[in-house]
């Protein structure tokens, strides 16, 4: 399954290549890119959610915006923050 | 940037991520932000053309190696991808038998919110980047809470197991 969708990828992106300069097609392809970056956020709270009820819910915001904080506000690589995520969540137990 | 570089930078990506669109924050970083060796738009253009197909998310790193070096970079990207799946059967015979301990299942958990976290912050350059005038913002928007409030796929997905309703869900938990 996946070596065929990866040619299917390799022809998508060849195809990008090739279309730059056609205005229709770039503008289609915005609109793609566009949906692309709405997915983004959607599963960021597909993968929340199980964690936003409960007694699970503070620990979740305090990973979550502590996540966005350290990678935005303070530039910290993301490997860092998961590493940092990981130390958090063996010494502060999320509830089963 | 070579073959050996770009398939240790993917490979870390996809072994620090735990579902499938984790590994973008870290492969932005590495390659849009440090090796400087593709655009935010050509990350963007891999991600759409990665979601466009069926298949695990992960396949958007084919599309970013063929950015970078060509079929090569192609193939060096589903290696990449592929790689976490055979490693998964030692580490699960030596690890396995921590996997169960609250302190590791907690950890476990933790580094999955801070995914989560990571990926709402990758998301800010890249909106930044590319949605740029109404319509594009008002597509992004839909296309989220399209996929917040219903279970169609985002293009051509799959049935989640155990999904009686037959209805179809994004594959977020794919690779």
């Amino acid at each position: 399954m996946t070596v065929p969708a990866a040619i299917v990828v390799v022809l998508l992106t060849q195809s990008y290549g090739a279309l730059q300069s056609n205005a229709i097609a770039m503008a289609a392809l915005g609109g793609v890119v566009a949906a692309a970056v709405g997915m983004m956020p959607a599963a960021a709270w597909q993968l929340a959610r199980p964690y936003l009820y409960g007694m699970r819910a503070l620990h979740a915001l305090v990973i979550v915006g502590g996540a966005v904080a350290l990678s935005l506000g303070f530039g910290v690589s993301p490997i860092q923050v998961l590493g940092i995520a990981a130390i958090l969540g063996f010494l502060w137990r999320i509830p089963e | 940037m070579n073959l050996f570089l770009l398939y240790i930078v993917l490979c870390k990506a996809m072994l620090t991520s735990f579902s499938g669109p984790t590994s973008l924050p870290v492969v932005r970083h590495d390659l849009v932000e440090r090796y400087q060796v593709v655009t935010d738009r050509q990350l963007e253009a891999a991600v759409a053309a990665g979601r466009a197909t069926p298949g695990p998310f992960g396949l958007y790193l084919v599309s970013l190696g063929y950015f970078i070096a060509g079929v090569p970079g192609g193939c060096v990207g589903l290696l990449a991808l592929i790689t976490p799946a055979f490693l998964v059967i030692p580490m699960l015979r030596y690890l396995g038998q921590h996997v169960n301990r609250p302190a590791v299942r907690s950890a476990t958990r933790s580094v999955t919110l801070a995914a989560a976290g990571l990926l709402v912050s990758t998301t800010v350059p890249l909106a930044r980047d590319s949605l740029t005038s109404t319509v594009p913002i008002l597509i992004a928007i839909g296309t989220m809470f399209f996929l917040v409030f219903t279970k169609k796929p985002t293009f051509l997905g799959r049935p989640r197991r155990g999904d009686s309703r037959g209805a179809w869900q994004p594959d977020v938990t794919d690779v």
